[in-house]
C-alpha cells in the first residue's frame, strides 16, 4: 500500500463516519497505521489534503499515528484505523 | 425474585446513597425554575439523539435526567419497544421529569416506551452489565461527584457497540462562568474542554470518541467498539 491509496481509504472512512455523525464539516481526524506498511505519515497527510478538496473534509487537520506491533492498539498490517473525528454539526 | 424489567437490576450494583444525597440536594431548590432558567433548543436535543445512534427497541440511560427535557426525544427514538432508565439524584427534578413523561405519553398512549425513574447517581446505576445500548449525559457531567467512577459505570452497563454521549449546549467557559457565579459547591462543578473530556473517556476504556461542535456547544460521542 502506498500513501495515495491510503489517503483515499482515509478520506472514504472519514466521509462515511462524518455522514453518519451528521457533520457539516470535518475539522480534525486522527488515524493509526501500522509502521510495517512503510507509510510516511507526512506524505499521507499531504495526499489527504489534496484529495479532500471540495469535500466536507477539506481543510481538516489529519494526524497520523504510526504504531508498531509492540503497541497494544496497533492496527493489523494493511489496516488504517480512524481513531477520532472532530467536526461541526451546526454553524455557530 | 424475578425482575419484571430485563436488563434493569432492582438495586444498584454498588448502592451509594451518600453520593446521591450530596449531588441531589444541590438541585432540589433549582427544580421549579430550571426549564426557564436553562432552556435547550430542540434542534440541539435532536443532535444529541442522532449522536446516540438509537434505534427502536433500544434501552437507554438518561443520566442526570433533570426535569426530563430529553425524555420525549429519547422516547421517540427508542419507540414503544424500547426502555429508558431516567436517573437523577434530585427528587424534585425527577418528579418534574415524571410529570413531563406522563404528559407526553398521554397516560399510556401507544408508541411510548417504558420509563423507569431512579432517584440516585450515575456512579452506581441499577443496571446489569452490558444491558444498555446507550447512555446520555445531557448537561450533567460537571455535576458528577466522581466522574471516573461514572465513566467506568457507563462502560459497565453498555453492551457491545454501546454508545456514550456527553452533551452541553454551551461551551465550557460559559458553563464554568455560570457555575462560579452560583457559588457554593456549584463553583467547583467544572466542565472540561472537549479534548480533555475525550481523554478521560478513552482512559475509562471506550474505544473511540468523536467531538461534534454545534452552534452553541459540543457533543462528545463515544462507543465501546465491537
Amino acid at each position: 500500500m502506498h500513501e495515495i491509496s491510503a489517503a483515499h481509504g482515509v478520506l472514504q472512512a472519514i466521509l462515511g463516519e462524518a455522514s453518519s455523525r451528521g457533520l457539516l464539516k470535518v475539522t480534525r481526524a486522527e488515524v493509526s497505521v501500522n509502521t510495517s506498511d512503510g507509510l510516511s505519515p507526512d506524505n499521507l497527510a499531504h495526499w489527504f489534503q489534496s484529495m479532500s478538496e471540495g469535500t466536507l473534509a477539506e481543510g481538516a487537520a489529519v494526524v497520523v499515528h504510526a504504531l508498531c506491533e509492540a503497541d497494544a492498539d496497533c492496527p493489523r498490517p494493511g489496516d488504517i484505523r480512524l481513531d477520532m473525528l472532530e467536526g461541526i454539526i451546526e454553524e455557530p | 425474585m424475578r425482575n419484571r424489567n430485563p436488563g434493569f437490576a432492582d438495586t444498584p450494583a454498588r448502592p451509594d446513597h451518600t453520593v446521591a444525597d450530596r449531588a441531589g440536594s444541590e438541585f432540589d431548590s433549582l427544580a421549579s425554575a430550571w426549564d426557564q432558567r436553562a432552556p435547550v433548543r430542540a434542534g440541539f436535543l435532536e443532535n444529541v439523539i442522532q449522536a446516540a445512534h438509537l434505534s427502536h427497541g433500544d434501552s437507554v440511560v438518561d443520566a442526570g435526567a433533570g426535569t426530563g427535557i430529553l425524555l420525549p426525544h429519547l422516547a421517540r427514538a427508542v419507540g414503544a419497544g424500547g426502555r429508558i432508565l431516567a436517573v437523577d439524584p434530585s427528587k424534585a427534578m425527577l418528579e418534574r421529569a415524571r410529570l413531563r413523561a406522563k404528559s407526553c405519553s398521554g397516560n399510556g398512549a401507544d408508541g411510548f416506551p417504558d420509563i423507569t425513574f431512579y432517584c440516585g447517581c450515575a456512579e452506581c446505576l441499577p443496571a446489569r452489565d452490558g444491558a444498555f445500548a446507550a447512555i446520555v449525559f445531557l448537561r450533567s457531567y460537571p455535576h458528577l461527584v466522581d466522574r471516573r467512577r461514572a465513566l467506568l459505570e457507563a462502560h459497565r452497563i453498555l453492551g457491545r457497540g454501546g454508545r456514550l454521549v456527553i452533551a452541553h449546549p454551551e461551551p465550557p467557559d460559559k458553563v464554568n462562568a455560570v457555575h462560579r457565579t452560583m457559588g457554593g459547591v456549584m463553583a467547583g462543578h467544572i466542565l472540561p474542554e472537549p479534548a480533555v473530556l475525550r481523554g478521560d473517556v478513552l482512559a475509562a476504556g471506550f474505544a473511540r470518541a468523536d467531538i461534534l461542535i454545534s452552534g452553541e456547544g459540543f457533543i462528545l460521542a463515544a462507543d465501546l467498539g465491537r
